[in-house]
């Protein structure tokens, strides 16, 4: 489906700027409502049943007698028929196939057709064969997507196979950034970095990329009575004492991200959502973006929902000790999944290669937070350390004669200072160095990367 | 004696150094590189509290 412009018939895109479908090429806007509203009155004209080819047929039948109707209709729907030689013999009343007369020989068609395309699909590769609604191609698109932009015309489609009542999101917080803006928060980033290449600093913007990831809200109790331990600082000593905490919690709007492709590490870091902002799905938000049909189901997250229970029950607990280095003894989880619910949650995605490396830097759709690390100038940092090397070595030699010298007899004070001095410095080296390696392997994940470069290669 | 304070002192320096050099470059490298270093709190804007039914100091 391609949601079209009354004005000028081109493909209307949601504009999380102003919260309207806009024309890029008349400068129209519509209400969403407004074009849902008319999507809907369609769909139930229709049956409310979506073929690639039939629904379009049906429509010109049943609308043939209604001229003002069918072209509303076809400024929503119509690109797709328009191009495909079901549809145009439909469409010209010279053929005589608009009247109702030869249903079961349309039918018959459509069927052969779709038949066709199942087969192709099957033999060919795993993954389903679509067709643009605006200038008819054929489209591969890979198993978790549920919209893509057109390889060959560049439109926006949303596919309405892939969003079927049984996949169908209930409900979606639309981009509030833009696109421009999530490119002006990735600079600012960028150009912050000392050590960031010149190379990356300008990067492509066609490379940035609006994608709608699957979530499932979950709501869940969970449980446990807990024996604990912990160090408690009291008036300059120290001693170990125990703890019992017993608690329940209710957790509401648990995300949980569906997608495989995503690592989990990276869609955590991506949030929080202000989950206030979710609104009822409509299919025109997807218009314009990326998104991604589920591809883990709940029963599938329910362990994982339950490893991210505990972990924030038990934090709260350790934290309500009020002690240092809390264990937990022991244990009496009970957990309950009570509801799920399937949403997408919108992120902007920036792909570049570097040393033919690719990395990826998300940027929250809804809150512009951004997520990821790049990869540092090598030669640069390594002039920095050679330098700060070079005078660190020549002040602690000199401060090292001196002090040596003067505490010939020392009773080893003087050793702990210097050998806590060692310490203190390379564990602080070493977990800098430690943690910003993890954000760029995070950044450098395949899976991350594969999950764009799919969709910037169908462009 | 003097020779040996004077390795020593050197030794140190060195280690110092280059630990101290490490220290700061690490450091650098991590604020230039801190996008999105957290996970996102859950609390922050869809609260859930906890209920306490027992909290007990033995």
């Amino acid at each position: 489906m391609i949601c079209k412009c009354p004005q000028c018939d081109g493909a209307l895109e949601y504009s999380p700027v102003s919260d309207m479908m806009e024309c890029p090429f008349c400068g129209s806007s519509y209400d969403m409502m407004q074009i849902m509203a008319v999507q809907n009155q369609y769909d139930h004209r229709n049956g409310n049943v979506y073929t690639p080819y039939g629904a379009e047929n049906s429509n010109t039948n049943t609308s043939a007698g209604n001229n003002s109707y069918q072209a509303v209709n076809n400024n929503i729907y119509g690109g797709g028929w328009e191009s495909n030689p079901y549809a145009q013999r439909m469409e010209d009343p010279n053929e005589g196939l608009h009247t109702l007369d030869q249903p079961d020989e349309i039918a018959k068609e459509v069927e052969e057709k779709i038949h066709d395309v199942a087969v192709e699909t099957s033999e060919t590769m795993e993954g389903n064969i679509y067709t643009c609604t605006s200038c008819g191609a054929e489209l591969f698109i890979n198993g978790v997507e549920t919209a893509t932009y057109c390889a060959y015309c560049g439109q926006p489609t949303v596919v309405f196979s892939r969003v079927s009542e049984e996949l169908r999101p209930e409900r979606i917080i639309p981009f509030s950034i833009q696109k421009e803006q999530a490119v002006a928060v990735i600079r600012d980033k960028l150009s912050h970095g000392f050590f960031v290449p010149k190379a990356i600093r300008n990067f492509e913007v066609e490379r940035v990329r609006g994608i709608y990831i699957p979530y499932f809200l979950f709501d869940a109790h969970y449980y446990d009575y807990q024996k604990l331990r912990g160090v408690v600082k009291y008036e300059g000593s120290s001693r170990n004492e125990s703890f019992i905490r017993e608690a329940e919690c209710d957790f509401r709007n648990l995300t949980c991200d569906a997608s495989k492709m995503l690592n989990d590490e990276t869609s955590q870091r991506l949030e929080p959502y202000d989950l206030n902002g979710l609104r009822p799905f409509e299919i025109g938000y997807l218009s314009g973006f990326y998104a991604d049909r589920y591809d883990m189901n709940e029963r599938t997250l329910k362990n994982v929902v339950r490893v991210r229970c505990k972990e924030l029950f038990d934090n709260e607990m350790k934290m309500d000790t009020m002690a240092e280095n809390v264990r937990i003894l022991s244990s009496q989880p009970k957990f309950e999944l009570k509801k799920a619910q399937y949403v997408l949650l919108p992120a902007w995605f920036m792909t570049f290669r570097y040393k033919n490396e690719p990395y990826t830097i998300l940027v929250n759709g809804q809150t512009a937070k951004v997520v990821g690390a790049v990869p540092f100038a090598k030669d640069k940092l390594a002039a920095v350390f050679v330098a700060i090397a070079v005078v660190a070595t020549l002040l602690f030699s000199f401060l090292g004669m001196i002090l040596f010298n003067q505490y010939v007899d020392m009773d080893g004070r003087l050793l702990v200072m210097a050998v806590m001095g060692i310490i203190t410095v390379y564990s602080t080296g070493i977990a800098s160095f430690a943690s910003v390696m993890k954000n760029i392997k995070l950044t450098k994940a395949k899976k991350t990367a594969s999950f764009v470069k799919e969709r910037q290669d169908e462009t | 004696m003097d020779q040996l304070f004077l390795i020593i002192a050197i030794a140190y320096g060195v280690i110092m150094g280059i630990g101290t050099a490490l220290a700061i470059t690490g450091i650098i490298l991590k604020k230039s590189n801190k996008h999105g270093d957290s996970k996102g709190d859950l609390f922050d804007f869809n609260g859930t509290q906890v209920h306490y039914i027992r909290r007990e100091q033995l």
